[in-house]
């Protein structure tokens, strides 16, 4: 298995994780989108509360989700995020660029074959 | 610390609670894997790091609208400006001088315009002047005023009337200004004595005893303050008065500088004729009343009182007007035009330091997009900003009271005839707005490069932003040159209206004439005639002392601001004329220096009992006799309701201004003091060294002859000349000193502009050099720069100037305001001063080494 990506590394791309995530998922809380970043990416791309946290609350302030608190299935108080309609927008400029930039970065390794 | 505690502990628990959350549930999950609860809890938290790290950085990426977050931007800010002392102190000390020019102008705007008067609803109070057909600044007779008294729109009426008055029978003999009022004077004015009490009905009764009210500032600077003052007798006027109150301190009317308040009947010139108007009045009106009902009211009253008294009062009317418009006067316009010309600086001060930092911003390009990045919202990078800026307009606040304060002195010192009597001062209305300002200017500035940091955060490194910034960047300083522009062009227009007014020949020689005035004790002289012989033996005395090359007498001295009227009527003409007139001694015209043009002069030989005969001036012969010869022509002057006595001209001398050089010639009439003895006199002396030397001797000349006369304003004839346009002065050298910070400022702005440019450009203009575009090239394309920007900024200017210069219309002389050469001077001017501030950093350009500059890049 290769060695986990952690989420300071991905400066920038915790942001489209993070809405592809609610997008796919509708509302969670920060505990469940980390893991399903986990899971989904086969335990390769690991979410630090440190760095989780922070994003949360930004892209919230940008206006890209929103948040309430919610009851948990085990009956636990938690606050859940979902995606506003900003957010889905952002998610798509996020998708496309991200697109771009690996299809560009494959074109320059593959340039010699 | 505290106020930030309680302000975010519900964000704070709100967060901690998230976290805590998390944790259970991954405590949660590893339970579900078979961990027992606690060593599930202890191993959650091991994995999740330490809470308070998360906590402490998710809270500072938060936007808090808190304190909290504004203490930080307050730190933030500090921080950065202390890392600039450079820019830091040059904005503050621009804002400062701008604040200040502007504290220091509202100061008088307040004192002048926003209080005139200091009394209880001063919008009620009415001035009220009796008109003829040739006058509407006449007085108004007794009995007309007493028929007045009843209209229902006022709440009541007095007369006034303000003379100076001899101050006799103490060490040495002095002069107090009389204020003649009736009893309901100071009832209408709502002024109540400190100490005492008022003038009553009962001191207003004919051959009643002799009251007087003093002002507070006479009882203080003569009497020491001293209680026991009251009762005390004062000679006034050669009669005793008692003292019976003293009026408050607060008591500063504007209106009249009144020192020492007797009745009315005390007034030398009181009369119950109805062909006499010796005074004025003062009204309230009534609650509820307006000044055009009054005016309607009054004006019926005297329609009635012109049917009822043909003789009298044929073609007499009232006119009424606001207390406080009399008060305030003159001084509206040019108070308005140094407001307006003060917040042109302001503008001009906020467009300068916008620039500044907008230049600055720039720099700091890096580290917004840095911020951005980190996810600081545009919001927080603006506030950021608009903080910094808050910083900055609060230490340009208070350097601009220091300079305020500084106006407000030099305002005071310098120019006394803008703000009057008044006290002015920096009241908490004037910090208040002082505070304002600063405020506003600091979200005025502060909102170019705030824009800017949004642009910069959202479009990040894209050219549009920058294209944006420079086209605002060169609005910005187009705008400086055109208010520069503009308060260049009122300095211009004032400057010349000054040289103007000061080249008028006021028709007579200033230089050497020393002059004082007094008046004989009224009631002290047996008769007309005995008065006349002191008057005469005054000048006699005089014109002995060494040193006196003559000596003359004369009523209304020019540029005093006395002047008398009289009425005549002409052989061809039934209709009275109301025209200036003097009584003057023989030998008047000589001292003075007015030319006698035809005919003779007065002599001694022109005696009570001999011909009567006048003097008329140039105006007064081409007015009524044009071409025609007037020598020998007789008028004749009305001397009551009825009588009126024939007099000859005997000669014509040359015009004199009466009251300024640029005022009009009006036709005068001189006659001897001793055929119209008089009781006032100016003395005017012509020496032949200085004129204040002789002062004291000359004094001493008339005691010699009245032991116990008061003598005042003792001043040299060119002393008045020159006061008369102090104002006119002021008001210029106001203007070209706020033009001159306008243009300096205007000038530091685009020297930034282009210094920065030129910096930008550096990479641009290497490669043009390298490609072979010579040192001369390069210069070319910054002047060019400069040209297109200050004459974008010269033609705004001219536009707006053609059309702000109309209000000026009022204050200039002998120049319209279109005048193409102080438009044509100021926009050469100008376009100089741009090309000098433009010389260094165009130099810097073309001395760039296209090596150098390429690789800088």
């Amino acid at each position: 298995m290769p060695r986990p990506l952690r989420s300071e590394n991905l400066q920038g791309t915790l942001d489209l994780l993070v809405l592809k995530t609610l997008a796919a998922r509708g509302a969670l809380h920060g505990y469940a989108i980390s893991t399903h970043i986990q899971q989904v990416s086969d335990d390769f791309l690991r979410v630090e509360e440190g760095s989780l946290y922070p994003a949360l609350h930004r892209i919230e302030g940008l206006g890209w989700i929103s948040s309430e608190w919610s009851t948990s299935s085990t009956n636990r108080r938690v606050k859940l995020y979902s995606l506003t309609a900003a957010g889905r927008r952002q998610l798509e400029i996020e998708q496309k660029r991200w697109d771009e930039l690996t299809l560009a970065v494959k074109k320059v390794l593959e340039c010699y074959g | 610390m505290k106020l930030r505690s309680m302000w975010n502990r519900r964000l704070d628990e709100d967060l901690q609670d998230e976290l805590r959350s998390h944790i259970e549930l991954k405590a949660e999950e590893l339970e579900a894997n078979g961990i027992p609860r606690d060593e599930a809890l202890l191993e959650a938290r091991r994995r999740f790091g330490n809470v308070t790290l998360v906590a402490e950085s998710t809270r500072e990426l938060h936007v808090f609208t808190g304190i909290e977050s504004i203490f930080q931007d307050i730190r933030y800010g500090l921080r950065r400006l202390r890392r600039e002392p450079g820019i830091t102190a040059a904005v503050v000390v621009t804002l400062g001088l701008v604040i200040g020019v502007n504290g220091a102008i509202f100061s008088a705007v307040e004192a002048v315009l926003l209080r005139p008067l200091s009394y209880p609803e001063p919008d009620r109070l009415l001035q009220l002047y009796g008109t003829t057909k040739d006058s509407s600044q006449d007085g108004i007779s007794i009995a007309d005023l007493e028929a007045l008294a009843s209209v229902p729109s006022l709440a009541g009426i007095a007369a006034e009337q303000t003379q100076s008055v001899n101050l006799t029978g103490v060490e040495e003999p002095g002069r107090l200004i009389g204020g003649f009022v009736s009893s309901s004077y100071f009832g209408i004015l709502g002024v109540t004595p400190v100490l005492g009490r008022g003038i009553n009905a009962e001191d207003e009764k004919p051959n009643g005893p002799g009251v007087c009210v003093l002002n507070y500032a006479v009882w203080r600077d003569r009497f020491g303050s001293d209680p026991s003052v009251l009762g005390r007798s004062l000679i006034l006027n050669n009669a005793a008065h008692t003292v019976v109150g003293i009026l408050p301190e607060s008591f500063r009317p504007r209106h009249t500088n009144a020192e020492a308040w007797m009745p009315v009947r005390d007034y030398p010139g009181y009369s119950r004729d109805r062909a006499r108007t010796p005074v004025f009045a003062l009204a309230r009106l009534a609650p509820g009343a307006t000044i055009q009902q009054a005016r309607a009211e009054l004006g019926g009253v005297m329609l009635r009182l012109a049917q009822e008294y043909p003789k009298t009062n044929r073609d007499r009317g009232v006119a009424v007007s606001a207390l406080s418009e009399i008060a305030v006067g003159a001084r509206r316009n040019p108070l308005l035009v140094l407001s307006a010309a003060a917040a042109c600086i302001l503008l001009l001060g906020c467009a300068n330091i916008a620039g500044l930092l907008l230049a600055k911003a720039v720099g700091r390009k890096q580290e917004i997009a840095i911020r951005a990045s980190l996810g600081a919202k545009t919001g927080r990078l603006m506030r950021q900003l608009l903080t910094e800026s808050l910083l900055l307009a609060g230490a340009g606040g208070v350097v601009g009271m220091i300079f305020a304060d500084l106006g407000v002195t030099m305002l005071r010192v310098y120019s006394p005839d803008l703000v009057g009597s008044t006290e002015l001062r920096l009241n908490p209305q004037v910090l208040a707005y002082l505070a304002v300002v600063a405020i506003l200017t600091g979200i005025l500035f502060g909102l170019a490069p705030a824009f800017n940091a949004r642009t910069q955060a959202t479009a990040s490194l894209r050219q549009r932003g920058d294209t944006r910034r420079r086209r605002f960047q060169n609005a910005l300083v187009a705008g400086q040159v055109a208010l520069a522009l503009i308060l260049l062009i009122g300095a211009g227009l004032m400057g010349a209206s000054l040289r103007n007014v000061a080249a008028i020949e006021p028709g007579f020689r200033a230089e050497r004439v020393l002059t004082m005035e007094y008046r004989l004790a009224p009631g002290k002289y047996a008769s007309a005639s005995r008065q006349a012989t002191m008057q005469y033996r005054i000048v006699e005395s005089v014109a002995s002392v060494p040193g006196v090359a003559s000596a003359a007498l004369v009523g209304a001295l020019p540029f005093s601001g006395n002047a008398n009227r009289i009425s005549i009527t002409l052989p061809d003409r039934p209709e009275p004329l109301a025209i200036g007139y003097n009584p003057i001694s023989p030998g008047y015209f000589r001292t003075a220096g007015i030319p006698l043009l035809k005919g003779r002069d007065f002599s001694f030989a022109d005696a009570e009992n001999s011909q009567a005969v006048v003097l008329v001036n140039r105006t007064f012969a081409d007015r009524f006799w044009a071409g025609k010869d007037v020598l020998g022509r007789q008028i004749r002057i009305s001397t009551g309701a009825s009588a009126s006595t024939p007099v000859t001209i005997v000669g014509i001398v040359g015009d004199v201004k009466q009251f300024g050089l640029a005022e009009g010639n009006e036709p005068q009439l001189y006659r001897p003091y001793a055929q119209d003895p008089y009781d006032f006199a100016t003395l005017v002396v012509r020496t032949k060294g200085d004129p204040m030397e002789l002062a004291k001797s000359v004094k001493q000349a008339i005691w010699a002859v009245e032991r116990q006369q008061s003598v005042w304003k003792v001043r040299t004839l060119e002393y008045l000349v020159d006061r008369s346009y102090n104002f006119l002065r002021y008001i210029t050298w106001a203007t070209v000193a706020f033009a001159a910070l306008a243009l300096l400022l205007a000038a530091l702005g685009l020297y930034g502009l282009l210094s920065y440019t030129v910096n930008q450009r550096t990479a641009e203009l290497g490669i043009r050099m390298a490609v072979g575009a010579t040192p001369a090239d390069v210069l070319r394309l910054v002047v060019r720069d400069v040209l297109t920007l200050t004459g974008a900024g010269v033609v705004t200017g001219i536009v707006f100037a053609l059309w702000l210069t109309r209000f000026l219309q009022s204050q200039v002389y002998g120049v319209t305001t279109t005048e193409p050469a102080i438009y044509l001077g100021v926009a050469i001017l100008l376009l100089i001063v741009a090309l000098v501030a433009a010389w260094f950093p165009g130099r810097r350009a073309a001395r760039l080494d296209p090596v150098m500059a390429l690789r800088q890049q």
